[in-house]
């Protein structure tokens, strides 16, 4: 059961920070239905303000896949706990970012991850602008710099040479 | 006597009455046994004989325990929903807590970012006017060194041509001694018919040779100030454009990787979109999966 709520989870979370807060407001919202005195409340009426409306629509989408699947709100509720656990052991990328992606792009990102490296891996995004372009990666315990400043330190030699070359009249 | 015979018969009477003592006695014990025995018996009688009080207690022992299950569900309900409010309410303090630290930190985070942008700019400025400054040095050295070698090759003109000018007195006054050396030899040999003749070409051999000897002496000493000023000038000015090679080779080293990285550093992050830098990225993760990064 808690791999079908996680795997449904997934689908349309791609980072370990989207992924924590998404559990929280879940935990939020299904406290103030089963608990408090909202009981027919909807995500938008316990959650607005609280999050964006991107945030909102991947709540939503979890609770109709979560409905889909025949997994009742007291379940999906008490599950929660060991699922906040299980989310610690799922694999995880760092990615280091020259800029501050949106969040489309952060999903196209992870979606790149998950056809080409892991099918359930998450990303741990960083932003370091001292990149210029390109990014780095922390995969296996082990910082892989392809930022440009990395590419330009590599072909040191080659810029020089061309460099002198174009500069050669002064 | 009589008194004997009175408590003689008292005695016997009293002995005779002993039995009938212990008869009554034992009769009452008895009596009162069979009175026990028929209480309890009344007793248990009675118990065994009221199933409807039985059954009214245990119903009402059932009710009372209902009752008490009841109220302790109640009360664990109660304690539950506190417990969960209590929890939403701390959790609606984290996020509020949460959310401000993460404004707070975002807030920071831009204001560091702009900070390191404006220095990236301010230095790359910086290292910019340096460098140029640095190739305008070069230039006044090669221009500096330009006008010594120009004042360089007007000084060996100026030799060669004191060379010439000297060539040409030296000549001349060869010149001049040989028509000396020709009017002298016509005087003597009108005079002298064909007496001094060969004392006359010996001379003439004697002259003509300590003059090819002076021409020949100025010329090589010309030739070598010659060849010593072009080749001193020459090396000179190779030696120049050798340091200015190198020097500015290495300014070219020291600082264009540098300029480069700041300079792509500053475009990048003004200049490309976000698509471009998105691009960017996947081209770099499609490198590193061809390295195999991510086996």
């Amino acid at each position: 059961m808690l791999v079908q709520i996680i795997s449904i989870m997934l689908r349309n979370t791609f980072t370990t920070d989207e992924l924590v807060e998404r559990v929280t407001l879940l935990r939020m919202y299904y406290s103030a239905v089963l608990f408090g005195s909202k009981r027919e409340a909807s995500l938008s009426d316990v959650l607005s303000g609280s999050c964006s409306d991107d945030t909102l629509q991947a709540l939503q989408l979890w609770q109709q896949q979560l409905s889909e699947a025949g997994l009742q709100p007291i379940t999906v509720y008490e599950g929660l706990d060991s699922i906040e656990q299980e989310i610690g052991g799922l694999p995880t990328v760092t990615l280091s970012l020259p800029i501050k992606f949106s969040q489309a792009h952060l999903r196209t990102f992870g979606e790149w991850f998950r056809a080409n490296v892991q099918p359930n891996i998450l990303l741990s995004v960083r932003t370091d602008p001292r990149m210029a372009g390109g990014c780095g990666v922390v995969w296996d315990h082990v910082f892989h710099d392809l930022s440009l400043k990395h590419h330009i330190a590599q072909h040191r030699e080659e810029l020089i040479a061309e460099f002198d070359k174009q500069t050669h009249g002064l | 006597m009589e008194l004997s015979q009175t408590v003689s018969d008292v005695a016997t009477w009293s002995v005779d009455l002993v039995p009938l003592i212990v008869g009554a006695v034992v009769l009452v014990a008895i009596f009162g046994l069979l009175v026990a025995i028929l209480v309890v018996l009344v007793r248990a009688q009675k118990r065994s004989l009221a199933p409807e009080e039985v059954k009214q207690a245990i119903q009402h022992a059932e009710e009372r325990a209902r009752s008490i299950v009841a109220e302790a569900h109640a009360a664990a309900r109660e304690a539950r929903l506190e417990i969960e409010k209590e929890r939403v309410r701390a959790l609606n303090e984290d996020q509020q807590a949460t959310a401000r630290f993460v404004d707070a930190y975002t807030l920071k985070l831009d204001k560091v970012v702009q900070e390191l942008s404006y220095g990236l700019e301010k230095e790359h400025m910086r290292v910019t006017s340096k460098f140029v400054e640095g190739l305008q040095s070069i230039e006044e050295r090669v221009a500096h060194n330009a006008g010594e070698a120009k004042q360089s090759m007007d000084s060996f003109t100026n030799q060669s041509s004191a060379l010439f000018e000297r060539l040409a007195v030296e000549i001349e006054n060869v010149e001049r001694g040989i028509q000396h050396l020709a009017l002298a030899l016509q005087e003597a040999a009108a005079n002298e018919a064909d007496r001094n003749a060969d004392i006359v070409r010996r001379e003439m051999q004697k002259i003509g040779k300590d003059t090819a000897a002076s021409v020949t002496e100025v010329a090589r000493g010309l030739d070598k100030v010659l060849r010593d000023s072009v080749e001193g000038e020459f090396t000179r000015i190779s030696n120049e454009l050798s340091q200015y090679r190198a020097a500015r080779m290495n300014l070219v080293d020291e600082r264009i990787l540098s300029l480069i990285e700041e300079t792509t550093e500053i475009v990048l992050q003004k200049k490309l979109s976000m698509q471009d830098q998105a691009d960017l990225v996947y081209r770099s993760l499609e490198d590193a999966k061809e390295r195999g990064v991510f086996v």
